[in-house]
């Protein structure tokens, strides 16, 4: 089981609590999709993805930047158990939605870039390593269902 | 050969012109440090690099992250043959420090997440994606003498 310190537990309560989920979660996705161009294949019916404004501009890519990281509220509340709280979003992403699994942390890379930029020096190495910690459990549990 | 187009030319130029190599390579590298513990192995000779704190305020870490990040500047001015221009290094890297490749793209996203804490918006899509290109083309060439 992964162990948390009482920082890196107040850290995470702290950044979710304050975050503005509709921003962070249109930018994580935007950035992916921009960053790692690749990743569009997986969103073949959102329309124009053809340049960064118009990713940037896509409704449906805000939508579902949105729903992904509200996904991330559920491993925020049971920081105990992430593995068994995405067994079976786990099983959707690999046998129904066939996500290559590298791509989730290539989204938790992004997701942390734009926290870091939002907060500038706010983000210091300690709430860095905190959060890097908690999205690679997020990352390790999404893909755990896969073999 | 890596192509770069005039505005990504443009972007690695300005991202370069406005970032103090004396105070982002030492946050860089204690964040490498302290992010990724391990890579701890490679600075024993160090000292004390026991804590967050401790990494932050030691000078040797500062002073070597100064060193890492003014070899950069080479690759700034040199775009066009950024893995002619590592080639040697990367040999150093392999042959006597023996250090593993995949803890240079460790540095490169500390080396990210700190532009981005740095210029909060301004640290846009577009600017992240060629930045990264950037680095990963760095990376690449510090890896290429590996093989």
């Amino acid at each position: 089981m992964v162990e948390w310190t009482e920082f890196e537990r107040a850290t995470i309560q702290d950044l979710f609590s304050k975050m503005d989920y509709d921003t962070v979660g249109q930018q994580s996705l935007a950035r992916c999709l921009i960053v790692y161009p690749w990743t569009q294949r997986y969103f073949g019916n959102f329309g124009n993805l053809y340049n960064a404004a118009a990713i940037m501009g896509n409704p449906k890519v805000a939508a579902h930047g949105k729903v992904v990281i509200h996904g991330l509220d559920r491993a925020v509340k049971n920081m105990d158990n992430i593995k068994a709280t995405y067994a079976e979003l786990s099983v959707l992403h690999s046998e129904k939605l066939h996500v290559d699994p590298d791509n989730f942390r290539l989204l938790a890379d992004c997701m942390t870039v734009v926290v870091a930029a939002q907060q500038g020096a706010a983000f210091t190495p300690d709430v860095q390593a905190a959060l890097q910690k908690f999205l690679a459990v997020v990352v390790s549990s999404l893909g755990r269902q896969y073999h | 050969m890596v192509e770069w187009s005039a505005a990504e030319r443009k972007i690695v130029a300005d991202v370069w012109g406005k970032i103090s190599i004396d105070e982002i390579g030492p946050q860089a590298l204690a964040r490498l440090l302290i992010v990724y513990p391990w890579t701890q192995r490679y600075f024993a000779s160090f000292g004390d690099l026991s804590s967050a704190g401790a990494v932050l305020g030691n000078p040797k870490v500062s002073e070597h992250g100064k060193t890492v990040l003014g070899a950069l500047d080479k690759a700034v001015k040199n775009m066009d043959d950024i893995k002619g221009l590592y080639a040697k290094l990367s040999k150093m890297h392999y042959d006597k420090l023996n250090v593993d490749p995949d803890n240079f793209r460790l540095l490169a996203d500390c080396l990210s997440i700190v532009v981005a804490t740095k210029f909060g918006s301004a640290f846009s899509p577009e600017v992240q994606a060629t930045w990264q290109k950037f680095l990963s083309v760095v990376v690449a060439a510090l890896t290429s003498k590996y093989f």
